[in-house]
């Protein structure tokens, strides 16, 4: 089918849709609120995230629950879109519902893990079981991250995930995260051999840059907080990133020290992701998003037709919630304007 | 006939004979349960009648909602395991709960049997293991068979050793590209599309190393923990020998269970319906309220259970105190559960009136309208002595063998008034030369069908505007009842325009000239206009419109055109009744027609018979869901309003999944609230 048939549907809807993102003027008036009730009370009356918590009753309303209702927006765009494909470009698309899942597992695995607390981990599966089957009573039973994985038996994250089940408590979290997300690209890999070549590459500069620094920031945590060997660094990274291939990942695993490997990664692209100084941990994340933040954005305002603008819209919608749970932060912990900028994706 | 009567029970009773009061009121299956808590709040628990208990009176003030502190999980689990180990059915059986029992003597002996069978049972699951671990073995070894060396000792090297496993194919390449870098030596000895097996050979110092590297290639590999002499050839052949000797021992460990079995059969079941009863006394528990020594319990009560339920009490609990309160005496906005009660004829209607809502408990029951008239519609449009009867059997055979007497019921009821209707039709499979019609043929005089099925919509309609008088003034409701469109003038409006109609048409007088006939019509019209301000007024309420008076007044216009257009199209509906009447004969005809022309006589029969479960198939169905559209569009607008809850009494189902998930979802909510609340 010609490409036009195919996404000028869809592209369109894309268009109309992003009338509904956040302006930069919202950003500003969010940041000068006071609270969590009203940040959700402005949400509910100005944009259209209102949907989906327009009868609850706001007063003692928590971050986890407006993050939760916030999360259904992102599923709702995801049901109004997924109408657009069909055939392998359905299957693919659904990978995004696995992206979220893996999401929702993930912060399973945190609570479980970290905060010892189980007591609302039901509330918090918001995506789980939207992409296959997953037995969510069986996981919010689970006491540990491998009776998590027990759980997840039979499902596609099975292969991926069980052989951490003997590997240590104090790795596990580290080493569950990471086999979720080599789980999602090679789940994502399969399904995008099957699309047509131009969509393919279309996929990859986006993504592609996203395992790129994936990658950079596996290893680089890898070598600095649990001294895996080279071989298991390079055996968990993922496949297909956009300007390195293997040898060049080679090269980085088997760097001798940590100086060593930022040094390596001073001439590419990403040597944003190490600033060496103090900021670096904290920021790390925020500058991944932020230079897919851009990206995407230029991805979708070129507008062409291929994946490359659904792809880049269900990103930047991503984008906006995390900075929507990030400015209530804090707003809990009193930040000013300048302050709460710092945490933000998009740059205002 | 009716929405019965319900009454509100309020017991209060000694805290050590919560459980026998429970099993009781299960046992009776006639209480709808009520929160006691949410009634004590609303100062609705009648405990000043209870002056006889001074006791239960002091102890008031500290009462609280009861919490189960019960823990029947492991206990299931083991009833459970007993359960699909023997392959037993899971079924309640009464005669087990109407005995005098302790459940703790119960468990007692659950647990010895239950020992006793885990014992057998596991040694059978590790047998099970033990051979799939051989057949796994056995298949890995199979890649090896050409290898000419003994396996024994290649296990058995002192500085070097062996492993083998599988590794999935898209890390076959990861390692590949590494080779260099890993300190042991792999060969491939199999790989298809998704995987490989990799036999590998590692130095004992740095097996730990390679081991973290293989488990990050998620290497899956095999425990090979028997031990034989010789060639992997001669491995597998040892193999077999033991799974052989494995299925000999399950053999006989089975038929030691299956003895076990055919003695405690009727233990188990016995087990199963009495853990079930305790899922049940825990959830009726979540209703009542507590103090130390005192329990209260609320719910609602149909007055034709009432006695039973009392004898039931009476005989058992000496000490409890039972006030029974009437609905009038209650506090407002407190609505009692509706049961519908029927005749054998109608019971199966209730569920078509369901499934559009349930009456509430102020509202007629339009059962046995529904069911009546429903039988009529669908006789009349599928009226055949053949098909009926078959359909009756279809009906029957869903409600004894199928267990859906809904469905069942109602089919089986609509095979009769079609069977009646053939007869009148005259009509047998469609045949029309086997017996005469009683009344008419109905392809031979197609206007009089047509006109019969309008003037017995006209009835019905009528009926329903009837229905709709009586619910409003079970309401009160002016505005409904007398100047709405289904009100008195409505009927009125309706009755006046087809009198005049049909004088017109039959050209005769009219008892008024036409003229005051007109006028009368649009003071009608006006009437339903001013339907809000009108039924203000004779109520006494003020403001006289709810809303902005122009909105009232252009809603109100639209509405005059509404009216007149859904009078003529509420009517007219009913033209289908006739019309699938002659459908039914017309394509009994396509279907005779295309049988003469087949070659021979088996061909027309064929086809004949084919034309038949066609008719029925297809045409049935329309005519079920044409008459359903009459029953619920045309007629249960007028009067029905379906806005009631349903009388669920506390009682055992057979299946002990749906009391668990309802247990389940209170325990939830309880816990969604408590983290609201936090």
């Amino acid at each position: 089918m010609n490409n036009v048939v195919k996404f000028s549907a869809v592209n369109t809807k894309i268009q109309s849709m992003s009338g509904k993102l956040l302006k930069e003027e919202d950003y500003k008036k969010i940041i000068a609120l006071k609270s969590t009730r009203e940040i959700a009370a402005y949400l509910r009356d100005n944009t259209f995230y209102g949907e989906f918590f327009k009868d609850i009753d706001l007063s003692d309303i928590h971050r986890d629950e407006l993050e939760r209702h916030l999360k259904q927006g992102l599923i709702s765009h995801m049901d109004k879109l997924i109408h657009y494909f069909n055939g392998n470009y359905r299957s693919f698309f659904k990978c995004f519902y696995m992206k979220y899942e893996i999401y929702d597992l993930k912060k399973a695995a945190r609570m479980i893990h970290i905060d010892k607390s189980y007591s609302n981990l039901r509330e918090n599966l918001v995506f789980a079981g939207k992409y296959r089957y997953i037995d969510v009573e069986a996981i919010i039973k689970a006491k540990s991250i491998a009776e998590i994985i027990y759980a997840l038996k039979d499902t596609v994250y099975e292969p991926f995930l069980k052989n951490l089940i003997d590997g240590n408590e104090k790795e596990s979290l580290f080493r569950f995260e990471m086999a979720l997300d080599r789980a999602f690209f090679s789940v994502m890999e399969e399904n995008v051999k099957k699309l047509d070549k131009r969509d393919q590459s279309a996929f990859f500069e986006l993504y592609g840059s996203y395992i790129d620094m994936l990658n950079l920031q596996w290893i680089y945590r890898g070598k600095k907080y649990y001294n895996l060997t080279p071989e298991e660094l390079f055996n968990y990274t993922i496949n297909r990133g956009l300007k390195f291939n293997y040898v060049k990942i080679k090269e980085f695993c088997y760097s001798n020290n940590i100086q060593d490997f930022i040094n390596k990664t001073k001439d590419t692209p990403y040597s944003f992701m190490f600033k060496e100084n103090e900021t670096q941990e904290i920021f790390m994340e925020r500058r991944m998003n932020r230079y897919m933040y851009f990206k995407t954005k230029y991805a979708k305002q070129r507008f062409k037709l291929d994946l490359s603008v659904v792809i880049a819209y269900m990103d930047l919608i991503e984008f906006e919630i995390k900075d929507i749970i990030s400015m209530i932060e804090n707003v809990r912990y009193g930040m000013n304007f300048e302050e709460t900028k710092k945490y933000l994706i998009k740059a205002i | 006939m009716a929405v019965e009567k319900m009454e509100m029970i309020n017991i209060i009773g000694q805290m050590d004979e919560v459980d026998d009061v429970a099993k009781n009121i299960i046992l009776s299956s006639s209480v709808h349960m009520v929160n006691a808590i949410t009634e004590i709040n609303q100062n609705n628990f009648p405990i000043l009648k209870a002056q006889d208990n001074v006791d239960a009176l002091l102890d008031f003030n500290y009462i609280k909602q009861y919490n189960s502190q019960k823990n029947l999980q492991e206990i299931e689990r083991k009833v459970e395991g007993l359960l699909d180990i023997f392959e037993i059915k899971r079924r309640v059986k009464f005669k087990y709960l109407n005995e005098e029992y302790d459940f703790k003597e119960d468990i007692r002996e659950i647990n010895e049997l239950y020992e006793v069978v885990r014992e057998k049972h596991e040694k059978v699951s590790s047998l099970y293991d033990e051979s799939k671990n051989i057949e796994k073995l056995e298949q890995y070894l199979r890649y090896l068979r050409h290898i000419n060396v003994n396996l024994d000792e290649v296990l058995d090297m002192k500085y070097i050793k062996m492993k083998l496993g599988i590794i999935p194919k898209y890390n076959v390449d990861k390692l590949k590209k590494n080779y260099e870098n890993i300190s042991a030596i792999v060969f491939k000895v199999f790989s298809d599309i998704d995987m490989a097996v990799v036999m590998a050979f590692v130095p004992k110092p740095v097996e730990i190393e390679v081991d973290r590297v293989l488990m990050s290639l998620n290497f899956d590999e095999i425990n090979i923990n028997v031990k034989f002499k010789g060639t992997p050839s001669n491995w597998i052949d040892m193999l077999s020998q033991r799974k052989e000797e494995i299925k000999r021992e399950i053999h006989s460990i089975r038929s030691e269970l299956s003895e076990i079995k055919t003695k405690s059969f009727k233990k188990i079941e016995m087990y199963y319906s009495r853990l079930i009863m305790e899922f049940k006394i825990e959830e009726l528990k979540n209703y009542i309220a507590c103090t130390n020594e005192f329990f209260y319990l609320t719910g609602w009560v149909p007055f034709f259970k009432k006695r039973n339920l009392m004898k039931r009490l009476e005989k058992n609990h000496k000490n409890l105190i039972v006030i029974f309160k009437e609905t009038k005496d209650l506090r407002e906005g407190l609505n009692p559960p509706t049961c519908l009660r029927n005749g054998y004829l109608l019971t199966p209607f209730q569920s078509i009136v369901k499934m559009y809502g349930i009456p509430s408990y102020n509202e007629l029951d339009p059962t046995a309208f529904v069911g009546i008239s429903y039988m009529l519609l669908f006789g009349a449009m599928f009226g055949d002595v053949g098909q009926g009867l078959v359909l009756f059997l279809i009906g029957e055979i869903l409600n004894r063998f199928k267990r859906r007497p809904n469905l069942g019921g109602v089919l089986a009821r609509l095979g009769i008034s079609s069977t009646i209707f053939g007869f009148l039709y005259g009509s047998v499979f469609g045949y029309e030369d086997i017996i005469n019609a009683l009344v008419v043929r109905p392809m031979e005089d197609i206007n009089l069908m047509l006109i019969a099925a309008i003037v017995l919509g006209i009835v019905l309609l009528s009926i329903g505007y009837l229905y709709n008088f009586i619910n409003s003034y079970k309401r009160r409701d002016v505005e409904n009842g007398i100047f709405s469109r289904n009100g008195v003038v409505g009927l009125s409006f309706y009755w006046l325009i087809l009198y005049y109609i049909a004088a017109k048409v039959l050209d005769k007088e009219t008892f008024l000239p036409s003229g005051v006939i007109t006028i009368i019509l649009i003071i009608l019209l006006i009437v339903m206009v001013l339907k809000e301000p009108l039924s203000n007024l004779v109520k006494g309420v003020r403001p006289l419109y709810s809303e902005s008076v122009s909105d009232y007044y252009i809603e109100g216009g639209f509405g005059i055109l509404e009216t007149l257009l859904s009078l003529l199209s509420n009517t007219l509906s009913f033209i289908r009744v006739g019309a699938f009447a002659i459908n039914h004969v017309g394509l009994f005809i396509a279907f005779a027609t295309l049988a003469k022309m087949m070659a021979n006589n088996v061909e027309s029969a064929a086809t004949m018979v084919l034309g038949n479960i066609i008719i029925i198939g297809l045409e049935g169905l329309i005519v079920f869901i044409q008459g359903l559209r009459l029953e619920y569009y045309e007629l249960f607008s007028k009067y029905f309003s379906g806005t009631g809850y349903e009388y669920n009494p506390c009682c055992i189902t057979s299946y002990l999944d749906d009391i668990k998930k309802g247990i389940l979802s209170k325990i939830t909510k309880k816990q969604s609230t408590l983290v609201s609340i936090e």
